[in-house]
């Protein structure tokens, strides 16, 4: 509270002769399950001749997710003159695709690991070099030691860090090279170890005419740090490349991708306290899948294992016409070793491990393959988007057994094909219509093979949803007149639950009710959403109902986040 | 006591964000183009008014309003005017934003901004949000989010920043 009224005069003071700016946001949730929150963000900035100010305040007795927080949660105080970027607070930085360094802070996901230190960046036509040294904080949730829970992380793990990024630009290239050291307290609940992460990275850029080119490369130490010794701990690497070529407008691009930090069984895969020397939180390389805007699409996101994984994506984009243009993609990974159990002992992996993805199941294979049509007809009043998606992931290895005269293998089988379909129209006096649709087919077994001597003597499948497959439909109906109001009500319906999953507990809002008759409202979800802009820059947004929850992924961190029952959101956004 | 703290906190931003005449200078950014190339803001400000879109590949209501945006851009050229989108794809999306920006035959200028250091700096929390910028660098008028329709009150603002009346236009 302080730190805001000290802030704000300071700012007041300024504003006669800085420009002063900002945003705020309102936040809050009540629902009857319980999911509940609360929060406001407050950001300014301060622009002063060479000076900038950035700060954001956080009053959230209840945030909807993480850690309750009242009072400045970032800022940053940055000094940029000619060739020189100086910058003091909370630093966010990306050194090429981030396989050294990718900071980002998404509330979303309750993921920051920006870095609280300082910044110096020198730059001109030749070179442009970074600094950055300071402090961070990176929470986690995990199972492994106590407390966990959906909404606020349970793990923390501090970092000291310090490194430098130089780029040089010549002709129609880039030559990037990077190093990233951080000090690591790892938690290993009740002691912790001191981790000594060194990331040396590279990386090369072409920008032609009919085609682009980017490669990157890291190598990653991590050291045991002991007060009178040093200890190697693990090793690993990662590459990046992609390459665009263009025909046209029509444009194919190939992402490659091999992340070997640290190859862990399939049995402690989450163990993120006990298995250390991965990859750091730092590091938030490319997923080489796509990222789709469909709500059933995303609920089949690939969780990409950054530890341990290899595989490439292809596609194939451009217009058929003026009007229309179309998108081809296909992407294929898999972890970057086979695992298996000799004699039923422990895990061990495959030796052998190439560039290409492996199809063994004992690699857990995953493959996606989707086609994306966007159109625009009727002077353009008419939008319409429509895809198709397969997608194909053994999620989970649980025993792959070789004796003398057996084979027993066991593994969690996702399998799913969506069809999302828009369409919205745009009336001249303003008003619109649209429509946004979506079924999805999903099955999810723990599949059983064993052969005996070579021949088949068990193969079955078991669903883990309560039926043998799973019929997702989504709905939306929107109306709205630009540039003042929407109204959008969404219909989500699953035919069956997957064990273990939280079930629906509230018998229907009085919304729900109204659809009682056409589906089960313990399966589905019903909301009403309201937009109100009472200005360009104030934009209010009231949503009653119920959403279902499920698995929610930024930047390849993903979490689950809980379903929100029969309540209310308020969100206010204003900047100023 | 911290209830009424925040109502007074978005009260306070209600009423300052009223204010029709609060005509902010816009900082000069340092941009680093869809090409590799590097430029500033005050150099593109040089030959007109620009008007700045922040999007990325994944948002949908950004990819229906940039097919406007680019109308405007070569609409309006001839009068220095100039439309610049702010990618925010990460690394994650990095490699389609050209793909993209090629199938649909945009125009417009690209620059890229993965980790939303110019987003903060421009107060810009919504994806898409619009801004448009005088010759001057003062942002005159801002928008967030995109709702079908709204491109036409984007296109009055692009004409009273050029001095254009409809009937002229027409």
């Amino acid at each position: 509270m302080r730190q805001f009224v000290a802030i704000s005069t300071l700012a007041a003071m300024l504003q006669a002769q800085a420009s002063i700016s900002g945003n705020s946001e309102l936040r809050f949730g009540e629902s009857g399950n319980g999911f509940n929150y609360s929060e406001t963000h407050l950001a300014l900035n301060g622009l002063w001749k060479n000076l900038t100010f950035w700060g954001e305040f956080e009053f959230s007795p209840e945030p909807e997710l993480g850690k309750s927080f009242n009072g400045l949660r970032k800022f940053s105080l940055e000094y940029d003159k000619g060739p020189i970027l100086l910058k003091i607070g909370d630093i966010y930085q990306i050194w090429g695709r981030g396989l050294v360094l990718n900071q980002f802070d998404d509330q979303g996901i309750d993921f920051d690991n920006g870095v609280r230190g300082l910044s110096f960046q020198y730059t001109n036509d030749w070179v442009e070099g970074k600094l950055i040294a300071g402090e961070s904080t990176i929470r986690q949730g995990s199972i492994i030691v106590e407390n966990f829970n959906d909404r606020i992380h349970n793990y923390e793990l501090d970092h000291t860090v310090f490194g430098g990024d130089l780029s040089a630009p010549f002709r129609n290239m880039n030559f990037g090279l990077s190093y990233l050291r951080t000090r690591e307290n790892h938690l290993i609940p009740p002691d912790s170890v001191q981790l000594i992460n060194a990331m040396l990275g590279s990386r090369f850029e072409y920008f032609g005419n009919n085609f682009d080119v980017y490669a990157e490369y890291v190598d990653n130490t991590t050291t045991e740090d002991y007060t009178d010794s040093t200890k190697h701990a693990n090793g690993g690497h990662g590459l990046f490349a992609n390459v665009n070529v263009f025909l046209g407008r029509w444009t194919l691009s190939v992402d490659v991708k091999r992340y070997q930090f640290l190859d862990v069984d399939p049995n402690h895969r989450s163990d993120i306290v006990n298995k250390y020397g991965r990859r750091t939180a730092f590091q938030q390389p490319p997923i080489g899948f796509n990222e789709f805007t469909s709500t059933l699409q995303n609920r089949l996101t690939h969780p990409v294992d950054f530890d341990s994984e290899e595989g490439f994506q292809v596609e194939l984009s451009g217009p058929l016409t003026e009007s229309i243009s179309l998108a081809a993609h296909y992407a294929q990974a898999s972890r970057t070793h086979v695992w298996s159990q000799l004699n039923g002992y422990a895990w061990t992996k495959d030796p052998t491990s190439g560039i290409i993805p492996s199809t063994d199941k004992a690699s857990n294979p995953v493959r996606e393959m989707n086609v994306n049509m966007d159109a625009f007809f009727l002077n353009d009043k008419f939008h319409m988007n429509a895809g198709i998606n397969f997608v194909n992931d053994v999620s989970l290895l649980i025993r792959n057994i070789y004796t003398d005269t057996t084979h027993r293998l066991m593994y969690e089988d996702v399998r799913g094909t969506s069809y999302p379909l828009d369409f919205d129209y745009t009336f001249d006096n303003g008003y619109h219509l649209g429509i946004s649709t979506e079924y999805q087919y999903v099955t999810k077994n723990y599949v059983q093979e064993e052969t005996l001597h070579g021949t088949t003597s068990l193969d079955t499948s078991i669903s883990l949803f309560y039926k043998p497959d799973q019929e997702n439909r989504f709905l939306a109906f929107s109306i709205g007149r630009s540039p003042k109001w929407s109204l959008t009500l969404t219909f989500d319906n699953i035919s069956a639950y997957q064990f273990g999953t939280t079930i629906k507990t509230s018998t229907g809002n009085e919304l729900e009710k109204l659809f009682e008759s056409i589906a089960s409202l313990q399966r589905s979800w019903i909301a009403l959403d309201v937009v109100y802009n009472f200005t360009p820059t104030q934009r209010l947004s009231v949503m009653y109902g119920s959403l279902q929850g499920g698995l929610v992924c930024s930047n390849g961190v993903c979490r689950e986040v809980e379903a929100f029952e029969d309540g209310f959101k308020l969100t206010l956004t204003s900047l100023f | 006591m911290k209830k009424p703290f925040a109502i007074l906190i978005c009260l306070a931003t209600l009423l300052s964000a009223s204010s029709p005449d609060d005509i902010q200078k816009i900082p000069n950014l340092k941009l680093k183009m869809l090409d590799g190339k590097k430029t500033e803001l005050s150099e593109l400000l040089k030959e007109g008014p620009v008007l700045i879109e922040f999007w990325a590949t994944w948002c949908k209501p950004c990819l229906k309003g940039l097919r406007f945006m680019d109308g405007f851009h070569s609409k309006y050229a001839e009068n220095g005017f100039k439309v610049l989108s702010i990618n925010q794809d990460t690394p994650k999306s990095l490699s389609k934003v050209k793909s993209m920006v090629r199938s649909r035959n945009f125009k417009f200028l690209v620059a890229m901004d993965p980790n939303k250091q110019i987003a903060e700096k421009l107060n810009a929390r919504l994806l898409p949000t619009t801004l448009l910028v005088n010759q001057a660098g003062e942002i005159v008028w801002r928008h967030q989010g995109y709702m079908a329709g709204d491109e036409v009150e984007v296109e009055h603002q692009i004409q009273a920043v050029l001095n254009i009346s409809e009937t002229e236009e027409n």
